[in-house]
């Protein structure tokens, strides 16, 4: 395995991060963010080769299951009422 | 049944009551006040919800991760073998998932593969292990150890046990929610078949001393079990460590699906149990009836996800709980962490509001999803018997509420919890002649009540 240029590191950040904003799930939407964030600011410290390499394959596929479920996850037609943030709760009344 | 419809009625006829009193200080009204937007919601059991309420009932189910829903899909799509068919790929590539989940729940609870059974769920577990060890060593073992706060599956196996003449020894607990190990000594006796101990308690989430327990069953060579359903993937399990000879596990409560849970048998020394279910003799006998291979594949990827995300989910639930915990206190007096504050559970927080009555707190709380304790004695207007276990007084265990924190839970979300709650406490203490008496200075323990 070849390791990664630093361009493609930022590449798949941001790849990450664009996918986490496909979600309409408000907490899957804010957790992929928060949780991609986290794992490149907890790797930024890797210096060995390999483990760099393994850390980046990981995030690959981790992009490719963030493709994959974006699309639907937290959609209408799945979720009756969706929760896109937490404002929306309080426009919620009791008949 | 009968209790369900009474409680039912009840909150119907309590809930107009409510309402009056709320209207011009709730959010409801505000609500109505000025028009919502185009998103036009649903209504259910009497609430119009425009939006899905918060979510922080972690322990009671947990939202399924879309990480472990994409290892389930190809299972319900195309991958529908029969995980039993030695005759075509269908089954062999079933088997094969069955097989890799059971080593993923197997790593995760530092047991071999060959010492996981699939059942259903954890009740399921439970059921096998109170119930089938005791049936099968019922020549020689007569007695059962339990504790008072187990999960209610667990006591009503122990329940239908004395009702075949077993003898079944319930420990009481000590304020904090933990068993005392002296009591537990005291009790084992030499036809004693089985000491089951809850690992993590689901409503006060307080960790037993597991490593104590399993060291003094060892000391009596008694099988000992634990209900670990939720500490599995919360807290570093070892069934070493622990000593223990059957775990039950659970999948939805590790951001898996719902229905399916795993058992764990030691092999060495062996334990055996006597199957609740008979027929195909899958899962060794022990559990028969076809292996769901989706929800099997979830639970699997879903431990090997806890495995890699137990430190991050850990640390940062623990900020949560204190986010919450901080901002309720820094608003209110008379707040009352339930059960042990060193050994517990950070996602699990059971506090009471004094001078509230609990029903008008949850139903002022529509906003946010929390429960009263477990949600099979939410529906009841009983105050939790974990509680009272707890010797908690009457009053405040009628005030309890469960808030459950977990891997989706967002800081946004626990600032709200903590703006509804205290304003609903406030709002309710208003209202309450005896936090007027509290405040005036009369102690409200002295007070004899007259009798009607």
């Amino acid at each position: 395995m070849a390791t990664p240029s630093r361009a493609e590191i930022i590449f798949l950040f941001r790849s990450l991060l664009r996918s986490a904003r496909q979600f309409s799930d408000y907490n899957i939407r804010e957790y992929t963010k928060r949780r991609t964030i986290d794992s490149f600011r907890n790797n930024k410290t890797l210096s060995d080769p390999s483990s760099i390499a393994a850390a980046f394959s990981d995030g690959q596929s981790q992009l490719q299951v963030a493709k994959r479920q974006a699309p639907w996850h937290g959609k209408r037609a799945y979720s009756g009422v969706i929760k896109t943030s937490t404002a929306i709760l309080v426009c919620h009344s009791v008949v | 049944m009968a209790s369900k419809i009474i409680a039912a009625t009840v909150r119907r006829s309590l809930y107009p009551r409510i309402l009056t009193y709320n209207r011009p200080l709730s959010t409801a009204a505000a609500a109505v006040a000025e028009p919502s937007d185009e998103t036009v919601g649903i209504s259910m059991k009497g609430v119009k919800i425009s939006g899905r309420p918060l979510y922080l009932d972690m322990q009671a189910t947990s939202p399924v991760d879309p990480r472990v829903l994409d290892a389930m899909l190809p299972y319900f799509v195309s991958r529908y073998g029969n995980p039993h068919s030695r005759t075509h790929l269908y089954g062999w590539e079933s088997d094969e998932a069955v097989e890799t989940a059971r080593s993923q729940v197997a790593s995760l609870i530092n047991a071999s593969a060959k010492e996981i059974v699939f059942t259903s769920g954890a009740t399921e577990c439970n059921n096998i292990s109170v119930k089938g060890v005791m049936h099968f060593y019922k020549e020689k073992k007569k007695h059962v150890i339990t504790t008072q706060t187990e999960h209610k599956c667990v006591l009503d196996s122990c329940r239908h046990l004395q009702q075949e003449g077993f003898d079944v020894t319930y420990l009481p607990v000590k304020s904090d929610g933990l068993i005392d190990l002296n009591e537990l000594r005291s009790s084992i006796r030499s036809d004693t078949g089985l000491v089951s101990v809850m690992a993590v308690n689901n409503e006060i989430g307080v960790i037993q001393p597991m490593e104590e327990i399993g060291q003094i069953c060892k000391e009596f060579n008694i099988p000992f079990h634990t209900d670990a359903a939720q500490a599995l993937g919360k807290i570093p399990i070892d069934v070493n460590k622990w000593n223990v000879s059957l775990m039950s596990l659970s999948g939805h409560k590790v951001y898996g699906p719902k229905g399916v849970g795993a058992l764990y048998m030691r092999r060495r020394p062996r334990i055996r149990v006597e199957p609740q279910m008979n027929g195909g003799g899958q899962e060794r006998g022990i559990r028969s009836g076809t292996v769901p291979t989706p929800l099997v594949v979830g639970m699997g990827a879903a431990c090997e996800l806890a495995m890699n995300e137990m430190e991050y989910d850990g640390k940062r639930v623990t900020e949560l709980k204190d986010r919450l915990l901080n901002g309720i206190r820094a608003k209110l007096d008379g707040v009352v962490v339930n059960g042990s504050t060193e050994s517990r559970y950070a996602g699990n927080l059971n506090l009471s509001f004094a001078y509230v009555e609990g029903e008008s707190l949850l139903m002022g709380l529509k906003e946010v999803a929390v429960s009263s304790g477990s949600a099979c004695t939410s529906a009841s207007l009983e105050p939790s018997y974990v509680l009272r276990a707890l010797g908690v007084d009457e009053d405040m265990a009628h005030t309890s509420i469960r808030f459950g924190i977990g891997r989706f839970t967002t800081e946004e979300e626990i600032d709200k919890a903590v703006e509804l709650t205290v304003n609903q406490v406030v709002k309710l203490r208003e209202m309450s002649p005896l936090y007027e008496m509290v405040k005036e200075g009369i102690d409200i323990k002295s007070i004899q009540w007259s009798q009607h």
